[in-house]
C-alpha cells in the first residue's frame, strides 16, 4: 500500500509540473464554456431576431405609393425614405435592401398594367442582407396577392380561383427549443475534458516512461507491478476528476453569463449542482484512466500514444453528439451504458429534472465495474515481459 | 553473490540466450564480455528480474529470480542500458522516489542521499531538475538511484556508455570502491579494454554462451594468449565464425 502512494504521490507531483498536463486541464475548463458561450449567443442572437422583428427599409420614391407604404408599416416593415443613388448605397453596404418605386408606377397600376418595382441587394454580403431581402420581398409578394384579389373581386371573380394552393407554414422551433439543443452539447463537453483531463499522465506514465529509459529500473524496484500500476492509474483518475470540477464550475459560470432570459429561460447551474453532478460523474474518471492506460500500453513511444489516444478517445465521446439531437430517455438500458448514463445525468441535471436516484446509482456502479475491469486489464499488461 | 545457471532466453523465434552459467562472488568486480547482441543485456535483465527466463535458473544471494523476484530485487541495485532520471523532479527527488520505493524514509533517507552525492559528486546539480542533464550527469543520478538501498548486489548495463573521459575514470574509481566495501558488482560491456583494466573474473559471452570465464590470467593461459585482447577474439571468432 505504501509503495501505491510513493507511486501516487510521485506522479502527481511530476504531472503538475508538466506544462502540458496542465494546459490541457485548465485548457478544457476555459476553453470549452467559452466555445458554449459562443454558440449559445450565436443561437439567441439568430433566433430571436428572426422573430418578427421589426426592420427599417429605405425607399426611393416613398410618396409614389402610401397604400404600399402602409401595408408595409402592417408587416412590421418601417419605409424610410431612400438615398440618391440606391445602387451605388447597396453596393457600398451603406443599406443591405432598398426598394425603388419609379416614376411610373402609380400610372401603370392604375391602368391596370404590371407597376414596375425594383428591390436592390447585395448577395454576396452578410446573412442579414439576405434575410431582410426576403422578408421585404415576401411581403411584396403578399400585397401583389391583395391587389390581384382586389382587381378579380371588382370583375366578379372569387379570388381562390387563382389560389389553388393554400400553404400554411409553421415553424415550431421556437428560441428556447434550439437555446435547448445548444445546452445538449455540454455533456460532449464535459465528458470529453475528463479525458483530456488524463490524457497525458495515462501517456507519461507509460509509454513516455518507457521512451525516456526510467520505466526498466523502475520495474527493478522492490515493488509488485500491481502497485506501480495502480499508483500511476490513480494518478491519472485524479487528474481526470480535478479537470472534471474545474469544468463544471467553468459551466456554472459561463451560463450565469448568458443572457438566456432572453428566451424565457432559466438554468439554473450553481454550486450545489456542481457538486451533485460531480458526485455522480466521478466514476467515469477511473475508467477514463484505466481505458487510456490501456491504450497507451500497447503503444512504443509519446509520440504513438498521442496519435493513437487521439482517435481511440472519440470512441466513448464522439456518440455524445448524439445525445444533444435524440433527446434518448433514461432507462435501465440507458443508464447502464458508461459514458452514455453520464452525459443522460449532465442533460438531465442541467435542466433540473435529475435522472432517479436507482438509475444514477446504476450508472455508477457499471461504470465502476467496467472501470475496474479496464484496470485491471492494465495490470496485467503491465505485469507482461512487452511492456519493456 | 549472483548465481546463473544454465539459463536459456527467446523472444519469439530469436534465441537470446541459449545457455548461459556463471557466478559473480561478493567482493569482486565481475565483466560480462561479448560483442553486441551476445545476450548480456538478456541475462543481465533476467537478473534484476524483469525478464523471466525460459529455462534454468539464476539467484540473488540466494533468492531466486523468479520465485523470490521481490527478495531477490531488494538485494540488487539495478542500472539498465539507457536508464534516465524523470525529467521534471530534481537530481534529489529523483533518487528520494527510489528511496521510498524500496521502504526507505524521512532523515535517514535524506542522509543516504547526501552520502551518495558526496561518493557521487552531484552536490553541483542535486537540487536541479534533471531535464537538460549531461549524460555524466544523468547517469549519476540514475546509479544514485540504483544504490540508495545500499544493495549488496550491484548490476550495471554498459555503464559507461556515452560518457566522457574523466566520467568513465570516476565511475571505474567507484566500481572499485564498491567491489572493497565488499558488494558483488557485476556489469557488462563490449569494450575489451574497459573489461580488462577492472575486472577480477571475466566471462565472455558468445551468441547466447558462455565461451570462456576467469581471471584475465587464466584467460590467457586458456587460449595460450599473451595479449588479454586476442584471448577474446579467439574465445569469440569460434563462435562469431570470425575464423
Amino acid at each position: 500500500m505504501s509503495a501505491l502512494r510513493t507511486v501516487f504521490v510521485k506522479e502527481v507531483r511530476d504531472n503538475i509540473r508538466d506544462r502540458r498536463t496542465v494546459l490541457s486541464a485548465l485548457g478544457m475548463a476555459v476553453l470549452a464554456p467559452a466555445l458554449f458561450m459562443g454558440l449559445m449567443s450565436f443561437v439567441l442572437e439568430t433566433t430571436v431576431s428572426d422573430a418578427e422583428k421589426s426592420i427599417t427599409l429605405p425607399v426611393v420614391g416613398m410618396e409614389r405609393a402610401p397604400n404600399m407604404m402602409a401595408f408595409l408599416r402592417q408587416n412590421n416593415i418601417d419605409p424610410v425614405a431612400g438615398p440618391e443613388n440606391p445602387d451605388a448605397a447597396v453596393s457600398n453596404r451603406d443599406y443591405g435592401v432598398v426598394l425603388v418605386i419609379p416614376g411610373n408606377f402609380g400610372e401603370s397600376l392604375q391602368a391596370g398594367m404590371p407597376a414596375p418595382l425594383r428591390l436592390i441587394y447585395d448577395s454576396s454580403r452578410t446573412k442579414d442582407s439576405e434575410r431582410d431581402y426576403r422578408r421585404v420581398r415576401d411581403v411584396l409578394r403578399a400585397y401583389n396577392s391583395v391587389l390581384a384579389g382586389l382587381r378579380l373581386q371588382v370583375r366578379g371573380i372569387s379570388p381562390t380561383v387563382v389560389q389553388p394552393l393554400a400553404i400554411n407554414v409553421s415553424n415550431v422551433a421556437s428560441p428556447s427549443a434550439q437555446a435547448i439543443s445548444v445546452l445538449g452539447v455540454i455533456p460532449y463537453f464535459v465528458i470529453f475534458s475528463m479525458f483530456m483531463g488524463g490524457f497525458y499522465l495515462a501517456i507519461d506514465t507509460t509509454a513516455g516512461e518507457r521512451e525516456q529509459g526510467s520505466l526498466e529500473p523502475l520495474l527493478a524496484q522492490p515493488v509488485a507491478r500491481a502497485s506501480l500500476a495502480l499508483g500511476k492509474l490513480l494518478a491519472t483518475a485524479l487528474f481526470s476528476a480535478v479537470t472534471l470540477l474545474l469544468v463544471l464550475l467553468a459551466f456554472s459560470f459561463a451560463i450565469d453569463l448568458v443572457p438566456l432570459e432572453k428566451v424565457g429561460m432559466s438554468v439554473e447551474f450553481g454550486l450545489g449542482k456542481v457538486l451533485r453532478l460531480f458526485a455522480m460523474l466521478w466514476p467515469l474518471s477511473l475508467l477514463a484512466a484505466a481505458f487510456m492506460m490501456v491504450v497507451a500500453s500497447f503503444t512504443k513511444s509519446f509520440k504513438e500514444a498521442q496519435t493513437y489516444l487521439t482517435v481511440v478517445i472519440l470512441v466513448p465521446t464522439l456518440p455524445l453528439m448524439l445525445v444533444a439531437f435524440l433527446a434518448p430517455e433514461a432507462t435501465a438500458t440507458t443508464m447502464a451504458i458508461p459514458s452514455f448514463s453520464q452525459a443522460l445525468i449532465i442533460t438531465e441535471g442541467i435542466k433540473g429534472e435529475w435522472v432517479s436516484l436507482p438509475l444514477s446509482l446504476l450508472s455508477m456502479t457499471t461504470t465502476l465495474i467496467v472501470g475496474a475491469a479496464l484496470a485491471f486489464l492494465a495490470v496485467k499488461l503491465y505485469q507482461r515481459e512487452g511492456i519493456l | 553473490m549472483i548465481r546463473v545457471s544454465n539459463v536459456a532466453k527467446s523472444f519469439g523465434k530469436v534465441k537470446a540466450v541459449s545457455n548461459v552459467s556463471f557466478e559473480a562472488p561478493d567482493g569482486a568486480i565481475t565483466g560480462l564480455l561479448g560483442p553486441n547482441g551476445a545476450g548480456k543485456s538478456t541475462t543481465l535483465r533476467i537478473l534484476y528480474t524483469v525478464l523471466r527466463p525460459d529455462q534454468g535458473s539464476a539467484s540473488v544471494d540466494g533468492h531466486d529470480v523468479v520465485s523470490a523476484s521481490l527478495a531477490a530485487r531488494s538485494a540488487t541495485g539495478a542500472l539498465p542500458h539507457g536508464s534516465g532520471p524523470y525529467p521534471r523532479l530534481t537530481a534529489r527527488e529523483n533518487v528520494r522516489y527510489y528511496g521510498q520505493l524500496n521502504g526507505m524514509s524521512g532523515a535517514a533517507l535524506e542522509r543516504r542521499i547526501d552520502e551518495l552525492a558526496d561518493m557521487l559528486e552531484m552536490n553541483d546539480f542535486l537540487e536541479r531538475r534533471t531535464k537538460g542533464f549531461s549524460q555524466g550527469q544523468r547517469t549519476k543520478v540514475a546509479l544514485a538511484r540504483a544504490l540508495v538501498h545500499s544493495p549488496r548486489n550491484v548490476i550495471l548495463d554498459e555503464p559507461t556508455n556515452g560518457l566522457d573521459v574523466m566520467a568513465t575514470r570516476a565511475l571505474r574509481e567507484l566500481i572499485r570502491k564498491l567491489r572493497d566495501a565488499g558488494h558483488c558488482v557485476l556489469f557488462s560491456s563490449h569494450v575489451m579494454q574497459e573489461v580488462a583494466a577492472l575486472c577480477d573474473e571475466i566471462v565472455i559471452i558468445g551468441r547466447g554462451e558462455v565461451v570462456a570465464s576467469g581471471s584475465p590470467d587464466q584467460l590467457r593461459e586458456q587460449t595460450g594468449e599473451a595479449n588479454l585482447e586476442d584471448a577474446f577474439v579467439k574465445a569469440i571468432g569460434s563462435v562469431e565464425g570470425l575464423e
